[in-house]
């Protein structure tokens, strides 16, 4: 009986609080109110807001405004997440790469915590922060729970770098105990997106700070603008490429050989470059062409496809024209074509057969990609050809400019899809080579 | 001018109707299986003049997965990698919304990762029309007048009861098609079902099954017309228990009633049965349909393998590990869907229930 009066005489107090159970939620992408860009991270690999997420401590978000950058803000999405009794914030401040590194660059000390949910705040909270090497924890408890699905930090005080105004932030990771079920395999997922994205980064910066001597663009980086066309330029390619569609058809099913188009190593586009199919092979200033007795250069099943929606591929090799040359002189390709097949398996499954036709210039540099795809549809038009067109320039034997046109002719259907014209816009895309700028002095 | 009268006018005056159709008519729904557009003329009212008079349907329907049928994310990743005129159709069913869209060809195009027109470079149209989705029109106006359950007196519009709007026929209409094919060139519809939901739901009221479509899913005539996009309508789909035996636990799945199989609607929806099994989750039971691929010299050719979906009233025992935990989990996609980046995982990947 007295065990019955003291159990009932219990207060709340008596009962130990439950431990909170922390789960871990990823992102796949940051976003921020600016990030330093400079000679030293030309291919975001480093400042880009997405390195908080990273847990990496020689990566680092730094802010790219004026001074130390107050009123910087950096924020991403997470899984939305309802009945969430608490938040945790796990942190690197500053630079954390070196302790040097830390003291040379400027680190937040006060920053605002907000939580929200569809864009508008659930909870927030400004807390200090110190300059110091490893994590700092900071623990939000809302007074009732919440639903959040994005985390925002601004950088409402800084202290100053010794050697550079830039206020960085190595690492953030973010925490939640919550009613809510936790799916640890949707969190996985986007871990694998952001490291695959850092790889790519990270692989385009090494593959680019040691590109060969001959590489054959003018620039690792190319900028993109886009022009509208007049009527008669429009005209003029529509009609060019009405005839470069009877000239792939005689030369692919001339008696000409086969060649098998070969080219050493591996060539990057520049960033910012459209991503044409075959473009790095035929660009590359070591192709040389082959003759072979097989039509076929690739005829992959699904086992041998890395991209699960694709069930065959098959892709030809060329028939060539040649500059007339005696036998003593080198032939010169003029014109190559080829074909390409790929069924996909999507909701609907359809096979994509492309032609492809490259005009050379007379030194054996492709100066125009021609693809023509012919793809069928279940709708008022059946048989759609679509040709897209990009025309190389060489400026001091590199590439200089790339541009692209597209036009979708209806071939087969009714009457008034036939007599449609082109379902792509009359414009131009422009790819130019972004010329190096200067070093700048940093870190 | 009251929002009824351009549609009053629209009505009585609109010859592209053909005229008011008599009430003996039956009505020219125009399905077609995702061939052509609806016959919904151009002037026909938007859903925002029909919300003017009809406050709480216009509500219920602008929460609705039809109002997003065209703007979800699913159906835009779905678009990107597959451009076709034929997800159209359902889509955004009038010819005025085509006309948005294929306008914004070059833009969806781009959307596709494996595309030749780099993302960022079109500018999306705006559309209007085509962003309302499956909207009021869509259902409600055929032949020149509104179509309605019942008739009501004193509306600014011709009216007309149909008993299609509740018998199941106006939802066939869209929710049950079949895959088209190429052959030797030319289009055709195959034998292989894209969406059987009208199909599972015949089969059902052939075994006894009463209620139709609007019982369910369109409760008290809510036009918010829910479905598995609901999650918690979805959880409540789906009966779960488990019994222990000497080696395992066995775990039974039951739909809760529902007219139709679980899942139902779009061929890659699928339900996983996963487990923990050593610090890893494994899949134990994959419950949906699946597609093989026939590479004939017409062209490829898709048609159902397997259908594990959960019939009406069946019963399905799964194995699951004597200990630890275990989850049913609701995918909205295929594989391709959640490896392929377009689309946010936790979007589309639900778990419906799970234990320990």
């Amino acid at each position: 009986m007295l065990a019955l009066l003291l159990a009932l005489c219990a207060t709340a107090e008596d009962i130990p609080p439950t431990e909170p159970t922390w789960n871990q939620l990823r992102a796949t992408e940051a976003e921020a109110s600016s990030f330093l860009q400079t000679n030293w991270n030309k291919f975001n690999e480093n400042y880009h807001p997405s390195y908080v997420l990273d847990g990496n401590p020689a990566t680092t978000w730094t802010e790219g405004a004026q001074g130390d950058g107050l009123g910087s803000w950096i924020q991403w999405h997470t899984s939305r997440v309802r009945d969430t009794h608490q938040v945790k914030l796990r942190i690197r401040n500053g630079y954390q790469k070196s302790k040097g590194l830390l003291r040379a660059n400027s680190t937040p000390t006060m920053v605002t915590i907000q939580l929200l949910d569809h864009e508008h705040e659930v909870h927030s909270a400004t807390v200090p922060l110190k300059r110091a090497m490893g994590w700092q924890d900071v623990v939000l408890d809302p007074t009732e729970d919440i639903t959040f699905d994005t985390v925002r930090l601004t950088v409402s005080e800084a202290k100053s770098g010794k050697s550079y105004a830039d206020t960085c932030i190595s690492d953030v990771e973010v925490y939640v105990d919550s009613e809510a079920s936790y799916n640890q395999v949707v969190e996985n997922a986007k871990h694998v997106v952001l490291e695959n994205w850092i790889s790519e980064r990270k692989q385009a910066a090494e593959y680019y700070a040691n590109r060969p001597d001959n590489y054959p663009f003018a620039s690792a980086q190319f900028n993109d603008t886009k022009e509208e066309l007049d009527q008669d330029t429009w005209s003029a390619f529509v009609a060019k490429i009405a005839q470069d569609r009877i000239d792939h058809q005689a030369l692919f099913s001339s008696e000409s050989p086969w060649y098998r188009a070969e080219s050493k190593g591996t060539l990057k586009l520049p960033e910012g470059a459209p991503e044409i199919k075959h473009l790095d092979r035929y660009i590359s200033p070591s192709l040389s062409f082959f003759e072979t007795q097989e039509e076929w250069r690739v005829k992959t099943d699904r086992d041998a496809i890395p991209e699960p929606w694709i069930s065959e591929r098959f892709e030809s090799n060329l028939k060539i024209q040649f500059t007339d040359a005696s036998e003593e002189q080198v032939r010169t390709p003029v014109r190559a074509v080829y074909q390409t097949s790929e069924t996909y398996e999507e909701r609907m499954t359809w096979t994509e057969e492309a032609s492809w036709l490259i005009d050379f210039d007379g030194q054996g540099r492709p100066v125009r990609f021609v693809k023509m795809v012919e793809q069928e549809e279940p709708s008022d038009c059946w048989r759609y050809l679509y040709t897209h067109v990009t025309n190389v320039k060489w400026t001091n034997n590199k590439v200089s400019d790339l541009t692209r046109m597209f036009s979708g002719q209806c071939l087969e259907g009714t009457e008034e899809a036939v007599e449609e014209g082109s379902r792509h816009e009359p414009a131009r895309y422009h790819y130019t080579a972004v010329q190096q700028q200067a070093k700048l002095e940093q870190q | 001018m009251k929002a009824w009268q351009p549609l009053l006018a629209f009505l009585i005056l609109g010859s592209t109707f053909g005229g008011v159709a008599l009430a003996t008519h039956a009505v020219h729904w125009g399905f077609n299986e995702g061939q052509a557009p609806l016959p919904i003329p151009d002037d026909a009212p938007l859903a925002a003049d029909c919300g003017e008079c009809h406050e709480e349907q216009h509500a219920g329907w602008a929460k609705s997965r039809h109002k997003a049928a065209w703007t979800n994310d699913l159906m835009l990743a779905g678009y990107a990698v597959e451009t076709q005129d034929f997800c159209i159709h359902c889509h955004a069913p009038a010819p005025r919304q085509k006309a948005e869209i294929t306008a914004n060809r070059d833009f969806y195009l781009s959307l596709n990762p494996r595309s030749d027109i780099k993302v960022g470079t079109v500018t999306k149209r705006p559309e209007p029309h085509a962003r309302d989705g499956v909207d009021c029109a869509a259902c409600h106006v055929r032949d020149g007048v509104v179509l309605a359950t019942e008739k009501t007196f004193g509306a600014p519009h011709p009216v007309r009861e149909s008993a299609e709007l509740t018998d199941g026929t106006l939802c066939i209409g869209c929710h049950d098609f079949r895959m088209p094919t190429f052959e030797d060139g030319q289009f055709r519809l195959s034998n292989t079902m894209m969406q059987a939901t009208g199909a599972e739901w015949r089969a059902w009221q052939a075994a006894g099954g009463k209620q139709s479509c609007v019982d369910c899913h369109m409760t008290r005539g809510d036009h918010n017309v829910w479905g598995v996009h609901d999650r918690k309508r979805l959880r409540r789909s789906l009966r779960t228990s488990i019994k222990r035996t000497a080696e395992h636990r066995i775990l039974s799945l039951q739909t809760a009633g529902d007219g139709h199989h679980l899942p139902s609607g779009d061929l890659f929806r699928h339900l996983t049965v996963e487990a923990e099994v050593d610090g890893t989750w494994q899949t134990l039971a994959w419950i949906g349909r699946t597609f093989s691929v026939e590479h004939t010299p017409t062209g490829p050719r898709k048609s159902l393998m397997d259908d594990t979906s959960l019939r009406p009233g069946e019963v399905r025992e799964i194995a699951l590990p004597r200990r630890g935990p275990w989850r049913v989990v609701w995918h909205d996609g295929s594989a391709h869907d959640e490896l392929r980046g377009l689309l946010d995982p936790t979007a589309i990947v639900y778990t419906v229930v799970e234990g320990k």
